[in-house]
């Protein structure tokens, strides 16, 4: 990879000094694909953009709405009813003109092909329902290609990653000031969305349950048919639970006011879950396409009346549901931020 | 028309959606978290918001601060700031003060006026102060932090959680004075030497405090005389006594007589020395014919930054002379009484620091490092990042909706790590928020410092410029002894400053009459309402290097930090952990949330604060200067 110039050696100065210069490279060869150009999404992108990656391509196909300007501050009220990709875009590349930005429309996630897909290193899906993207990164998977698909709602948040098969270097803090950092190479294997979908919650401690992702999975398979109700009702109550329990999930467990609570966040985005959710998933699509960095593997979940993100380990082997959520591995210490 | 809040306000409820609205908002730092802040508000449907920040724009903010873009670099943080907001939402009343937060027309009155202050702040200083003018107006505050890849939110209220400064701050390493003059071993000794070189050369004159050998060194004590014999051989009569400043002012500050001097003549003198390297190894004489073809090699360099190679002992001395008789032009084209100042980011004054830096690693047998990596630390810079910064000020207005709320005591201390945390796997952690520390002498009620010093050898300028003003983080001191005279009042205007500065500042306490026991109140003339009791202790002896000590049976809370300030480059230090990312660390235990009393072990904690601190310890520290040797 080449080297970079005097302008980005000053411009990306201080994250060189974060994650270092061959990461900085890796970064700045790394093209994205993102689907969605809402709040959530422009978080992300704005990040990405920031941060010198090669190119971006925002797909949208939706016309701006007043509820759009929530959350995402790239749209301006003299915007409404324009695409939101084309009107999102240029803002997008005036942070940072050495990106290669630009807006598809008429694509959608599932019009995707294998060899579209084989353009980018990395595809980002926003805005789309859960059921909806399994065979997306399924062709992800299939490319070798990062997937990530995330959402956000009110005071909620979520994204989910595939990085497959994933090679990464783990920092280790060097102890005497004068010895050069040391580093680890890591492999982790990541579940598909679909596998995650099938995953089963039986015997999982209540406190260990991702309520969040179960619920938004049932709200989705309700939006499939019917839009949601206006507050809650017995009858979305009830589908919640069926859905617990198709899981594996005791009934019971279903919380009726942490239901009413994401069912009211549905109306809108607000930033501060965008920022959270964005901020954490674009981190995460640095530590990938940088290979530096323990990923989190593999769904993350955000509330904001909490102020709680906690990651779920979803999809891998039944028996390890549980014990993947109390003996994971401690995480390893990493990164030391200036090197003495 | 529509209303883009409408969404919103169905999500919020209908009180929350109009408390926002109504909610008079101060936002203090426009930086890396400031940018993400102002958006964040802007689009939560605040409509009445101040931005203040002195600070102007600069290439190396960019990467982050998405406000702003390349030619706004040299503008207003603040008013380009509320440009760039004002147009995703021009509906809004944004003022930006493009002001320094301790001026004085930010005062009790001004604070008062909002409903709700956010701290988005680069340095110790200036958070300690807007948490004592919101303790004093009685507004709740949201303190952020942001160290690369960590950040922190937490919410401060009086009286019901502990305020920014009940908890003592980890302080930054020191360095013996004699270790920086006589025996450095590490890269870091060297450059603290060489930054202390500059300022003792270029800087404001100050006669006391030399980068030369040092003959008091305690392992001397032993065979002090035959040091000083020896150093009176190696050095002629006249240089003995001269320091490095009047040395070079003596020679026209001549670069290659200076080169000459401290890495060769003073190496010599050193080496006479010689109970110093018993048990160390000795340094060794920069011999400029040597150094030609002593190259060092260094492979695989070709594929990093310009600033990344290492250079070359020829390189040092090269770029020490050129840069060396720039800093000489400038420093004669001074007016008389105007002096350089060393910043990371005038490219002289970092090749001067650079090459002097690594000189004396050569010297030392240290190994050399890079510009790139000598910048990091003599620059004490804090890499910051668009991610974290995003999720730090994301993490604000989560924790601003529960004090709008008024629900003050569901608020948490918010940590973001790098990777999930604990059994619960936590990457956004909240912990409960501690109580105020009674004790605390900014928020406690009987606020008081116990400080053991000897009176008869410690300065009123000691007592004000070091304990009050750097320790305690105040900015306009005022002293009243008991019998209710001042003995350093606020000074009004130029002359009273001067009187202050040349008749009050060099006596000694005992001269006011303070001895042990002797108590005395401490007020801010910009701090409305601080006050706390000074108590003196005698101490039994009296050491040039640290001439007090702040007893820890109060509050410890003196942050010995020496800079906190920061380096002019407030973008990276404001995002810069609240109260350190090591105390993060700390509590970002497993769940079930960690216990709410921190202890104060911080300084132990090994996390990624640790660099900050110790880089912290470079900005400005330097150990020599308290040194009367």
């Amino acid at each position: 990879m080449s080297s970079l110039d005097a302008a980005e050696a000053t411009q990306y100065d201080r994250q060189i000094r974060l994650w270092g210069l061959e990461a900085q490279k890796r970064i700045r060869a790394a093209r994205l694909l993102v689907f969605g150009a809402g709040g959530l999404s422009v978080e992300t992108c704005k990040n990405l953009v920031l941060a010198g990656v090669k190119s971006l391509t925002l797909a949208d196909d939706t016309p701006v709405t007043a509820r759009d300007l929530t959350a995402q501050f790239f749209l301006h009220p003299d915007d409404l009813n324009k695409n939101r990709a084309e009107a999102t875009v240029p803002r997008l590349q005036a942070l940072n003109p050495k990106v290669e930005v630009s807006a598809v429309t008429g694509l959608k996630p599932t019009q995707l092909t294998a060899d579209a897909v084989a353009n980018y290193d990395v595809v980002i899906v926003t805005d789309a329902l859960f059921q909806d993207v399994a065979a997306v990164d399924d062709l992800c998977r299939s490319q070798g290609v990062k997937f990530y698909y995330g959402l956000s709602l009110g005071f909620f948040g979520f994204f989910f990653q595939d990085l497959n098969h994933h090679d990464h270097l783990v920092e280790k803090k060097s102890v005497n000031v004068d010895d050069a950092s040391t580093s680890e190479l890591v492999s982790i294997d990541f579940a598909s969305w679909a596998r995650v979908l099938q995953h089963n919650f039986k015997g999982t401690r209540r406190r260990s349950l991702p309520h969040l992702f179960l619920v938004l999975r049932a709200f989705h398979q309700w939006q499939a048919s019917n839009p949601l109700p206006q507050g809650v009702t017995p009858e979305l109550l009830e589908h919640v639970a069926r859905v617990f329990a198709a899981s594996g999930v005791d009934e019971n467990t279903v919380n009726s006011d942490f239901v009413e609570r994401v069912l009211m966040s549905t109306h809108a985005e607000l930033c501060l879950a965008t920022a959270v959710v964005g901020g954490v998933l674009s981190g995460e699509v640095i530590k990938a396409v940088s290979g530096k960095g323990e990923p989190l593997n593999n769904c993350f979940c955000f509330d904001g009346f909490e102020s709680d993100g906690r990651v779920f380990e979803l999809g891998t082997a039944q028996d390890d549901s549980d014990a993947a959520s109390s003996t994971a591995a401690p995480p390893v210490q990493e990164e030391a931020i200036v090197e003495l | 028309m529509t209303d883009r809040t409408g969404a919103a306000q169905r999500v919020l409820g209908g009180d929350l959606y109009t408390r926002i609205k109504q909610c008079k908002l101060l936002v203090v730092g426009a930086g890396g978290i400031g940018c993400e802040l102002l958006k964040n508000v802007a689009l939560a449907g605040f409509q009445d918001i101040h931005v203040i920040d002195l600070d102007t724009i600069e290439l190396t903010n960019l990467n982050r601060q998405f406000l702003f873009q390349q030619q706004h670099v040299g503008q207003s943080k603040a008013k380009v700031a509320r440009e760039s907001v004002l147009r995703f939402n021009p509906s809004l009343s944004i003022t930006a003060h493009h002001a320094n937060i301790f001026e004085d027309k930010f005062s009790l009155g001004f604070f008062e006026q909002f409903d709700l202050v956010m701290n988005a702040l680069d340095n110790l200083k200036a958070r300690n102060h807007v948490n004592r003018m919101c303790l004093a107006a009685n507004k709740p505050l949201i303190e952020s932090g942001s160290a690369g890849y960590l950040g922190q939110v937490t919410v401060i209220s009086k009286g019901k959680t502990e305020c920014y400064e009940c908890q003592p701050k980890p302080p930054p390493k020191q360095y013996p004075a004699c270790t920086i003059r006589n025996t450095p071993s590490t890269i870091v000794h060297c450059i603290v030497w060489a930054k202390f070189l500059f300022s003792h050369l270029y800087g404001e004159a100050d006669h006391e405090n030399d980068v030369a050998p040092n003959p008091d060194d305690p392992e001397l004590s032993a065979d002090a005389k035959d040091s000083n014999t020896a150093m009176d051989e190696k050095q002629d009569g006249e240089e003995k006594r001269m320091n490095t400043r009047q040395w070079a002012e003596s020679n026209d500050y001549d670069p290659q007589k200076l080169l000459e001097k401290l890495f060769v003549r003073d190496v010599i003198v050193l080496l006479s020395l010689a109970s110093l390297w018993k048990k160390r190894a000795k340094p060794r004489v920069l011999d400029l014919s040597q150094i030609n073809t002593a190259q060092d090699t260094h492979a695989k360099q070709e594929d990093v930054l310009p600033d990344q190679k290492l250079w070359t002992v020829q390189d040092c001395v090269d770029r020490f002379l050129h840069s060396a008789g720039e800093l000489k032009k400038r420093f004669q084209a001074c007016a008389p009484g105007d002096y350089l100042t060393w910043d990371k980011d005038d490219d002289v004054a970092m090749d001067f620091v650079c090459a002097a830096a690594n000189l004396r690693a050569y010297v030392f047998g240290i190994p050399l490092k890079s510009r790139f990596d000598i910048k990091s630390m003599a620059g004490n810079i804090i890499p910051a990042i668009a991610t974290t910064n995003a999720v730090v000020a994301g993490l604000i207005l989560t924790e601003a909706m529960k004090v709008l709320r008024g629900d003050i005591d569901s608020c948490k201390a918010v940590y973001l790590s790098r990777t999930a945390m604990g059994a619960g796997r936590r990457v956004v952690n909240p912990v409960p928020i501690s109580a105020p520390n009674p004790k605390c002498y900014v928020c406690g009620e009987r606020a008081q410092v116990t400080v053991r010093l000897d009176p008869s050898r410690v300065t009123v300028e000691t007592l004000a410029e070091q304990l009050l003003k750097k320790d305690l983080s105040l900015v306009a001191p005022v002293v009243v002894l008991a019998s209710g005279a001042e003995m350093i009042a606020a000074p009004e205007d130029e002359e009273e400053e001067h009187i202050l500065k040349t008749k009050v500042y060099p006596r000694t306490l005992a001269s006011f009459g303070i001895r042990d026991g002797t108590a005395c109140s401490v007020m801010d003339d910009m701090q409305a309402n601080f006050k706390l009791s000074l108590v003196f202790r005698q101490a039994d002896e009296h050491d040039p290097d640290t001439p007090y000590e702040i007893v820890a049976d109060t509050s410890t809370a003196a942050n010995n930090d020496g800079n906190g300030v920061g380096d002019g480059d407030e973008g990276d230090e404001a995002e810069r952990g609240a109260s350190s990312a090591a105390a993060e660390k700390r509590k970002h235990s497993p769940s079930p949330p960690p216990p709410t009393t921190t202890t104060t072990t911080t300084t132990q904690d090994v996390g990624d604060g640790t660099t900050t601190t110790t880089s912290d310890a470079l900005a400005d520290k330097t150990p020599a200067k308290k040194s009367k040797a």
